[in-house]
């Protein structure tokens, strides 16, 4: 890149040509907008219901799927799903660091590929075949009970399977890539002559780490959790297949509401929830990544 | 022993994260490690370790495949329906994704940060509701669409994902090069398609392998919007986890991982050999 003024400014010249071709902006932007378009009708579609009497969701109007929803029995769900994904977003985000450490501080590209390969399957191989593989370690003849039977002599020690545990497990191994990769990228900025500054002014490495690279990687370490956070809110899968019946997050519940017990107001209210969750995640992560780049000017 | 460096590149800290990384990165591999290893078991459970290691599974799933009862089993049926629809996926998006990102690239315009916005919201937005929201949607309007219910779907979860690629490919584009190709005389269309098209094609042919990837393996969404006709390998393998979990659902697991993988694996060089990895 050069620091000179290049004399034409070629930008600025096809912005003069913008007004005139307006019309064809929104002609480009028209298939996507209808894709767009499409997930806001969806989202209507859910509001209206929620706001629907039950039997005639279209004609009919009543709170009553609010009022259901402010039963103990919902708000233990709510609480419980929440809760939950707070702790994996917790636990995701420690998880992350030493990964995202060792991915931006590596030297050798073969290793950084590897990790990133790595990171990234989990993500994008189906949690369907996913979830088979947690059932094999974590079933009641799994690895991990014949391994500790094993040593210890005890039958079937542990149930990991179908309960809170096995689908802790599942949620955060499929949400470590949304952790680790806002983490590094916020590690990458910290330039290591920082460090070796705090170094010559006789700072150990545990200082370091409390008072120059964690205050500078919160950011990014924050941005994952709440995304990590969002993702978990609307976890279906996961729950559905490695905590059986026994765990009940707020999207199986949905199912259950608007397939077998054909509540659909309730179901449509939950839905509005979760939908309510996810934009406040993403305003909230929009937020910190605007400080973010305001703190670094 | 080494002594720790200043910036903790080195000696035992350095070990430590080491150590630490390797072992995460074990745990999170490892229920993908053991579908590939039950899959090669001799036994009809799925006891770990194997009895013995073959390729029995494979043989009845290749059965399940081309086999007398391959209509039965209904296997080849799903599998042909999930290629179908992540291709048709992929070309959708691309064929939305491509022009949104050239707009949003750029040109100015009113309303261009909501316009953003929009685009990045399917990425957050529950998956369940938008399956159970389009499912309503079709049974109201009675446009019961087979295959276009579902391709729909994927393609509103994946038109982020290729337009992130997308996007990124035409900020690297040097606007001079469009601009000197107006000056000749080029028409915009013609700009589109000779200038910008071929030197962005890098990161649509990645954005397009990653959706491909995505609704190959998607499930929550397809899982309210298949039919009886239209049943995606996604639901075959929930059916048979559900029925009968035998070693030949890990074997079908296998081969989509070795898929996965391959086409990992080819993004990766793809994107690598532009210069623009990460």
């Amino acid at each position: 890149m050069t620091a000179i003024e290049s004399p034409i400014t070629p930008l600025q010249s096809m912005e003069k040509d913008a007004p005139i071709r307006k019309p064809q902006i929104g002609l480009l932007l028209l298939p996507a907008g209808m894709l767009i378009g499409l997930l806001l009708v969806c989202a209507l579609v859910v509001l209206r219901m929620s706001v629907g009497e039950r039997n005639a969701e279209w004609t009919g109007w009543s709170l009553r799927a609010y009022t259901q929803l402010a039963s103990s029995r919902n708000i233990s769900i709510i609480i419980d799903t929440i809760w939950m994904a707070l702790l994996s977003a917790l636990i995701t985000t420690l998880v992350a660091f030493p990964i995202a450490l060792f991915l931006t501080r590596t030297t050798s590209a073969f290793a950084r590929r590897l990790v990133l390969v790595a990171i990234l399957l989990p993500m994008i191989i189906s949690l369907l075949v996913q979830s088979f593989g947690w059932m094999a370690i974590l079933g009641p003849n799994g690895l991990l009970n014949q391994a500790i039977s094993a040593a210890t002599g005890i039958e079937r020690p542990f149930s990991l399977l179908f309960n809170r545990t096995g689908v802790m497990l599942g949620l955060v191994q499929t949400s470590i890539p949304l952790a680790v990769l806002p983490t590094a990228a916020a590690l990458r900025s910290i330039p290591l002559s920082l460090e070796e500054a705090a170094n010559v002014l006789g700072a150990n490495r545990i200082r370091t780490y409390r008072h120059i690279i964690l205050p500078l990687a919160w950011p990014g370490m924050a941005a994952g959790a709440i995304l990590v956070f969002g993702f978990n809110t609307g976890a279906f899968v996961v729950p559905l297949l490695l905590g059986g019946l026994k765990v009940t997050t707020i999207a199986v519940v949905i199912r259950d509401q608007m397939g077998s017990l054909s509540n659909w107001p309730l179901g449509a209210a939950l839905s509005f929830l979760l939908i309510l969750l996810a934009l406040a995640v993403q305003s909230l992560n929009r937020l910190i990544v605007r400080t973010n780049v305001e703190i670094k000017g | 022993m080494s002594m720790p460096t200043a910036t903790g590149r080195a000696g035992m800290e350095w070990q430590l994260v080491k150590g630490i990384t390797c072992m995460l990165l074990a745990l999170m591999l490892a229920p993908i490690c053991m579908v590939l290893v039950i899959s090669f078991t001799s036994g009809d459970t799925l006891q770990f370790p194997p009895p013995a290691l073959s390729l029995r599974w494979y043989q009845e799933v290749w059965t399940m495949l081309v086999g007398p009862d391959a209509g039965i089993a209904r296997l080849r049926e799903s599998l042909l329906v999930s290629l179908e629809i992540a291709a048709l996926t992929s070309l959708v998006c691309v064929l939305a994704g491509v022009p949104a990102s050239y707009a949003l690239e750029r040109y100015r315009f009113a309303g261009k940060t909501l316009i953003e916005e929009l685009i990045g919201l399917p990425v957050v937005f529950p998956a369940v509701v938008l399956g159970i929201a389009l499912l309503v949607l079709v049974s109201a309007s009675g446009l019961e669409s087979g295959i276009f219910q579902i391709v729909v779907a994927h393609s509103i979860v994946g038109l982020p994902f290729l337009m992130r690629n997308c996007m990124t490919a035409m900020r690297g584009i040097d606007p001079m090069l469009e601009e000197a190709a107006k000056t000749l005389g080029a028409s915009p269309p013609r700009v589109f398609w000779e200038i910008v098209l071929p030197l962005a094609s890098g990161g649509i042919a990645s954005g397009a392998i990653l959706v491909f990837i995505l609704s190959f393996n998607e499930f929550t969404l397809s899982y309210f919007l298949y039919s009886v006709d239209v049943f995606p390998l996604s639901i075959w393998l929930f059916q048979q986890a559900n029925t009968s979990f035998s070693p030949a659902v890990f074997a079908v697991s296998s081969l989509i991982v070795v898929v996965n993988v391959a086409a990992v694996l080819v993004v990766d060089a793809v994107i690598g050999s532009r210069g623009s990895a990460a």
